[in-house]
């Protein structure tokens, strides 16, 4: 059931009282016995009703963030804000938000219509109401004939579901969701993917979503804030990060397969590549430049195969056939560097076995340059 | 319209596996554990030594409560001529033995469950609080284990004698409740731990105070560990007998085990062995009993499904 086609009545029990935006301000997290911070000077602003990824690779400090939003863990430096209110030292419960764990931490002793009307029942709602609501959540989630088995007697899928319909269910402010889908398959992670992200759009609810899969991350976000080391890089849209990203982490980090970085020198007014023609600089890219070098960030649609002698010359060391496309894995030799460089053959027609020698050429209008000392972007 | 989601397909009935010919066998163990290495042999000899000497002496205490008292010794492993079932009756009126037991009933359940519930509420935040007091308290507790009853006895006398509470059954429930609670706290401290704390993350966002966590989801959480810890209590409380002995004087407010001692010595006398086999059946089946109905329960994977 999706909200359009239910009654007012029944649409009014799951419906969200309101929404609110998220800000961390400068939110720092040093974990006991640590001098490093797992999360270090975080300011990001989530506005209401916005979808906002969390992505990084482990250690980033992004369940950090969320488990600090979520009063789960303390807030050592800065504040939290959800609306008007500083959250910064309020129990989990006066924060208005309702949280999906990873591995959803459902009460194995209570039955599904149980674990979605704790809440409920802890907050002294009557009971009438409790059941009609956990009714309609279970209803919208395909959950209803499940309502009195044990978590211990459900399909990972369905758990999944119930966790879900445990946050639903309270209409918070926010919704704070960590990987919920890395314990499911590949199959049913993607439908419950589109299934989350269609949720989240009828609800309209603020939600918080980390991840460390950068498809989940680009599919289901209205803006992705990519962490690394406990640090923000970069938050925008999906679009915008895999166009335009920040810096190198960035760039080899979202889009599959990775961008490919190569070293070269600043040769008078362009970025020389060996065995390459040379890249122009504009203006205000060799202004931005903090030093002699840039790093030429390149996409496998940025790269096509040449005869070997033209170009810069590799040697195919793997071919990745995805069924609908494929892409060629070349190890190019550039004086003194070597580098792997994911090729898309677009045409599908190359007759190319690894070990071949073959030519690269890049196209300069599609290369991304970024500053060879801090790794940052340079000026488009 | 619920949205059919791709896990709640109806399945198509499964089909015969293909694999091998011939009779289905099922629950083949890995080749790792089928090794039968002379040590495991051996052990599983012991085992099975040791399982049927307790097997035997338990057949042996019952055909003798239901044999004559001449019989017992001249035939120990035969069946009764004749079934005597009035031992039970024998022993049972011959030393008031329906006093003791309900004394035995109500001080060991009383004795058991309340060291339990205080056990438990000791072991929670123990499992949970990573503070040196913590650890300070749970080692006091510890230690409490390694302190043999027998060196305390008089100690414990003079206390409870400036209580007034000797010869009083309430004396016993104390005695019985300090001396119990060492092994409680230690075992469910370790239980607790053994428990996610996602769950209580989950419970604390549910608006649960540290309270409603312990009572509403640990608790029935650690239920296996709370029923071990009270099935051990009241096997051991219930057998008994060296603080019963010192602290009860009246024959009024015997425990069974200070009952069957005192009836041990009079059958002794008038060598009347059925009753007392009888007796000692009469204190060893209501354990036994729980044992089996309990054990199981023990089993019980609660945890199960919690995760993942």
């Amino acid at each position: 059931m999706s909200i359009d086609n239910m009654t007012d009545e029944v649409a009014a029990l799951i419906e969200p009282t309101g929404v609110d935006a998220v800000s961390f301000r400068g939110a720092t997290r040093y974990y006991p016995k640590s001098d490093v911070a797992a999360l270090d000077g975080f300011d990001l602003e989530v506005s209401a009703g916005e979808f906002m990824v969390l992505v990084g690779p482990s250690g980033s400090g992004k369940s950090t963030a969320l488990r600090m939003l979520a009063g789960l863990e303390g807030v050592d430096a800065g504040s939290i804000h959800i609306g008007d209110v500083d959250v910064t030292h309020l129990p989990p419960i006066q924060r208005d938000i309702a949280m999906v764990f990873q591995d959803y931490a459902l009460y194995p002793h209570m039955t599904v219509a149980e674990n979605i009307g704790f809440h409920l029942k802890v907050a002294k709602v009557s009971r009438a109401e409790i059941t009609a609501r956990v009714n309609v959540t279970a209803e919208m989630l395909g959950l209803t004939p499940y309502l009195g088995r044990r978590p211990a007697a459900l399909s990972g899928g369905q758990r999944q579901r119930v966790a879900m319909g445990r946050a639903i269910i309270r209409r918070p402010k926010v919704f704070l969701m960590d990987e919920p889908l890395s314990n499911l398959d590949a199959k049913l992670r993607t439908q419950t993917r589109n299934e989350i992200a269609r949720l989240q759009r009828d609800l309209g609810i603020t939600t918080i979503y980390v991840t460390h899969d950068q498809v989940e991350a680009m599919t289901m976000g209205d803006r992705v804030a990519v962490l690394r080391d406990g640090a923000l890089q970069q938050c925008d849209r999906p679009k915008r990060l895999y166009q335009r990203p920040a810096n190198t982490f960035v760039a080899t980090f979202m889009g599959t397969p990775s961008m490919a970085l190569l070293d070269a020198h600043l040769d008078g007014e362009a970025a020389a590549l060996p065995g390459h023609a040379p890249i122009a600089l504009t203006r205000e890219q060799r202004a931005a430049l903090t030093g002699g070098h840039v790093i030429v960030g390149v996409r496998p649609d940025a790269v096509s195969v040449v005869p070997a002698g033209q170009g810069i010359p590799g040697t195919v060391e793997v071919i990745e056939e995805l069924g609908n496309e494929s892409f060629l894995y070349v190890r190019a030799e550039l004086a003194g560097q070597s580098a792997t460089i994911a090729v898309q053959d677009r045409d599908g027609v190359m007759e190319i076995a690894p070990g071949a020698m073959v030519g690269l050429r890049v196209s300069p209008d599609m290369v991304h340059l970024f500053d060879g000392g801090t790794g940052l972007r340079l000026p488009d | 319209m619920a949205v059919q989601f791709a896990d709640q397909r109806t399945s198509e009935p499964r089909p015969r596996p293909r694999g091998g010919t011939g009779r289905l066998r099922r629950g083949t163990p890995a080749p790792l554990a089928r090794r039968r290495t002379p040590l495991r042999m051996l052990g599983m000899a012991a085992v099975w030594l040791w399982v049927l000497f307790n097997l035997a002496i338990f057949v042996w205490m019952l055909l003798s409560s239901l044999k004559s008292d001449g019989e017992v010794f001249a035939d120990p492993w035969g069946l009764p001529n004749v079934w005597r079932f009035d031992n039970y009756v024998r022993a049972w009126e011959g030393s008031d033995l329906g006093t003791a037991t309900l004394n035995s009933v109500f001080l060991v359940a009383a004795a058991s469950v309340f060291t339990v519930a205080i056990g438990a509420l000791a072991a929670y935040p123990l499992s949970r609080l990573q503070s040196r007091s913590s650890n300070v308290t749970l080692m006091y507790f510890v230690l409490g284990m390694g302190v043999p009853l027998q060196s305390i006895v008089v100690p414990a006398y003079i206390a409870m004698a400036g209580l007034n509470m000797t010869n009083t059954l309430g004396g016993l429930f104390l005695l019985y409740v300090g001396f119990s609670l060492p092994f409680t706290v230690f075992l469910l401290t370790g239980f607790f731990r053994t428990l996610p704390t996602r769950l209580e993350e989950a419970a604390a966002l549910d608006g649960c105070s540290a309270f409603r966590t312990f009572r509403s989801v640990m608790l029935p959480l650690a239920r296996p560990g709370i029923v071990t810890a009270l099935l051990l209590n009241v096997v051991s409380l219930w057998n008994e007998t060296l603080l019963a002995l010192i602290f009860i004087i009246d024959d009024g407010r015997q425990t069974l085990a200070l009952a069957i001692l005192g009836f041990y010595g009079t059958m002794l006398y008038n060598s009347a062995w059925g009753a007392l086999f009888a007796g000692v059946c009469i204190v060893v089946l209501p354990m036994l009993l729980l044992y089996l109905w309990l054990g199981k329960n023990i089993m019980d994977g609660m945890t199960l499904g919690a995760t993942k």
